[in-house]
């Protein structure tokens, strides 16, 4: 008895030696990772994911360093990525796996407030040879922001319910009062979508410099333009999509999109990838068509940025160089419809080539608002919200 | 005579204790500290005064405990007349649902959640039975208390039948065949013999569906409207939309509560010594 029991405690210790042996000598046998961290929906990671083993396997690049993705998918943990990357950078960490963060651009003034201004290192673009075919430089994050992607929040509409779709705001506003319970968007907080038409609704009333500014003065001096777009989405509150003799605003991007693809409401605002992807799967019917109107909902960059506590930069050039590739771009259309940024007549193989032309992505409304993000969301909470009831 | 102190159950305890100390008691004493911490840091009530002022909340408890109470009772009202078919019906589909009825807790959550909403949207397979015979007619039974009462009788249900199953059990054959004899009616051998039996095992799981129901989220958050709203969506928007961890920490402590008083019933109750359970010594 005694004997057996005296060879367990050994034995655990060895295995354990064996295992903490064995994660040590894979990371040394890889020469150089680079790590993107990012966080938002399914399908960025499944796009990142992708690019990356396109990446690991063209000798053009896989020679100088190899990639891996670390992703948070989004929901409640969308903080937790900021979060992440604050703690590391107040404990004054270096050299942590944030080698590169893939974001939108409407991101970066969030985490810099969280962190500090120098959380970003300043790209040298002349170390990025595709940099040159961008055809859409970075408005927001200059310097430190290279962008790979676009992606904008069109009306999505049913193209046999409404042959004409609104062109201006105004006249979707006069058109969802004309055609009570066919529209909808969802709870500004759970979706991009819903918050563009809630942010628009304020925004439009607002000088355009506003849109680039995340200062306080634009929701304290400006309380009246506030009140007055707020005011317009309770006056429109009635004539949205009801159910159980109530209107009930959708949970996220997808809930509207559901009530879109089941024909209980005609439009909607939408993000372009997720209509088209969901288009080219057949979860949304054919008759589903994308228009946008003007002044346009938000349209954002999504990209890279270097933060300064992550490892090697140079093998972080290399990979933000592989994602302006034509390569690359043409596997972000075809995973995911994204928005190339290069010349599209460069991608080859694209799927669905025709809905790009359509889309027509020639110009984005930035928004770059920060925590007025937050401001619009909590006041579309307690004054409009309420009403759903 | 020396007792000498054993330590080998001590250490094999040890790591269970340990790991429940650092992430379920340490959490819940964080939680309760920071609940009465107030924005700048100070002491202060004004997280719980925020709830105990705030009409929405006073909504929600009222909206969560209604539905907690409606899905007890009908979950336990389904549950107990399908314990009582499984025991004392010996017909081959009653031996069948004995073995396939918690097939439906085996389905993941969301995956059956969708399924039900599938169903009981109003463009779901409702309507569209329905539209196919000429009847336009929506269920209006999502985004609404109902479905989260549907949705949650799919896991209640099977649920509860277990547990009562179980308590069932103990009611021999030889009871009802004694009472048959002396002639007590069916009535009357559910009410004097298989309730008292049974009694506790079903106010314990009247107490599980109650407390489950108390937090819920994924129901609700898919399948509820949007007001009133249940206090586990309030408690995910205070820390989620919100950001104010100081109050979502407070809810947590006032459903903990609510929870609390669950958990001294359930205990009180399987500590009480039936009156026939204290003869057998």
């Amino acid at each position: 008895m005694r004997k057996q029991k005296s060879l367990v405690f050994p034995a655990c210790l060895f295995l354990a030696a064996a295992v903490l042996m064995s994660c040590n000598s894979r990371k040394t046998a890889v020469p150089d990772l680079v790590t993107i961290w990012g966080s938002g929906g399914q399908e960025v990671r499944e796009s990142l994911e992708e690019i990356a083993a396109a990446f690991n396997a063209d000798s053009r690049y896989n020679q100088k360093t190899r990639l891996e993705i670390q992703f948070i998918v989004s929901g409640t943990s969308e903080q937790s990525l900021n979060d992440r990357l604050a703690a590391a950078y107040k404990a004054g960490e270096k050299n942590t796996g944030f080698d590169l963060l893939a974001l939108d651009d409407m991101m970066i003034a969030a985490i810099a407030g969280q962190t500090g201004e120098d959380i970003f290192v300043p790209v040298d673009t002349a170390k990025i040879p595709n940099y040159k075919n961008l055809l859409f430089k970075p408005v927001i994050g200059e310097g430190i922001f290279v962008p790979y992607r676009g992606t904008a929040v069109y009306l999505a509409y049913n193209s046999d319910a409404v042959p004409n779709p609104p062109a201006t705001d105004m006249e979707l506003y006069q058109w969802i009062r004309d055609h009570p319970g066919r529209f909808s968007y969802n709870i500004p907080l759970t979706g991009g979508a819903g918050l563009s038409f809630a942010v628009t609704a304020i925004y439009n009333r607002l000088p355009p410099e506003a849109a680039m500014s995340a200062g306080a003065e634009w929701r304290d001096n400006y309380k009246t333009v506030w009140d007055e777009g707020i005011a317009l989405l309770r006056e429109l509150h009635p004539y949205l999509y009801k159910t159980a003799g109530k209107v009930q605003y959708p949970n996220k991007n997808a809930g509207t999109l559901t009530l879109l693809a089941n024909r209980e409401i005609d439009m909607c605002p939408a993000y372009v990838n997720m209509v088209l992807e969901q288009k080219s799967m057949g979860v949304l019917p054919e008759s589903i068509k994308i228009v946008q109107i003007s002044p346009a909902f938000s349209g954002a960059l999504a990209g890279f940025c270097i933060p300064s506590i992550g490892g090697d930069r140079e093998a972080a050039y290399t990979v933000i160089d592989y994602f302006l590739s034509s390569e690359a771009q043409a596997i972000a259309w075809n995973g995911m419809y994204a928005f190339p940024l290069i010349e599209p007549s460069e991608l080859k193989d694209l799927k669905n080539a025709e809905w790009l032309t359509a889309a027509n992505f020639s110009e984005i409304r930035y928004f770059s608002i920060g925590t007025l993000l937050y401001d619009v969301g909590q006041r579309w909470e307690r004054e409009v919200g309420v009403l759903a009831r | 005579m020396k007792k000498t102190v054993e330590p080998r159950p001590y250490l094999m305890v040890f790591p269970a204790v340990a790991l429940m100390a650092l992430v379920v008691v340490y959490p819940i004493f964080d939680t309760v500290i920071r609940s009465f911490r107030s924005s700048d840091g100070g002491w202060s009530l004004q997280n719980y005064r925020y709830f105990f002022t705030s009409p929405e909340f006073w909504e929600g408890l009222l909206f969560t405990f209604t539905e907690a109470v409606i899905v007890m009772l009908s979950g336990m009202a389904a549950s107990f007349l399908l314990a009582l078919y499984l025991r004392f019906s010996k017909s081959p589909a009653a031996l069948l649902t004995g073995r396939l009825y918690l097939l439906p807790r085996f389905v993941p959550g969301i995956v059956a959640v969708y399924a039900v909403m599938n169903m009981i949207r109003d463009s779901g397979f409702i309507h569209r039975l329905l539209l196919t015979l000429g009847i336009t007619y929506k269920p209006g039974m999502l985004f609404d208390m109902k479905g989260i009462v549907v949705c949650n009788l799919w896991f209640t249900v099977p649920f509860a039948t277990m547990l009562i199953s179980a308590a069932l059990s103990k009611v021999e054959d030889s009871y009802i065949e004694s009472a048959r004899d002396v002639g007590f009616s069916r009535l009357s051998i559910l009410w004097r013999i298989i309730l008292p039996i049974s009694g506790k095992d079903m106010t314990m799981a009247a107490v599980f569906i109650v407390m489950g129901q108390i937090g819920g989220f994924t129901i609700p958050y898919l399948t509820g409207p949007n007001n009133p709203k249940m206090l586990g969506i309030i408690l995910y928007q205070q820390a989620g939309v919100y950001l104010d961890y100081g109050r979502a920490a407070a809810l947590s402590v006032l459903m903990f509560l609510f929870c609390l008083a669950g958990a001294i019933v359930y205990i009180r109750t399987t500590m009480k010594d039936e009156i026939w359970e204290t003869g057998r010594e």
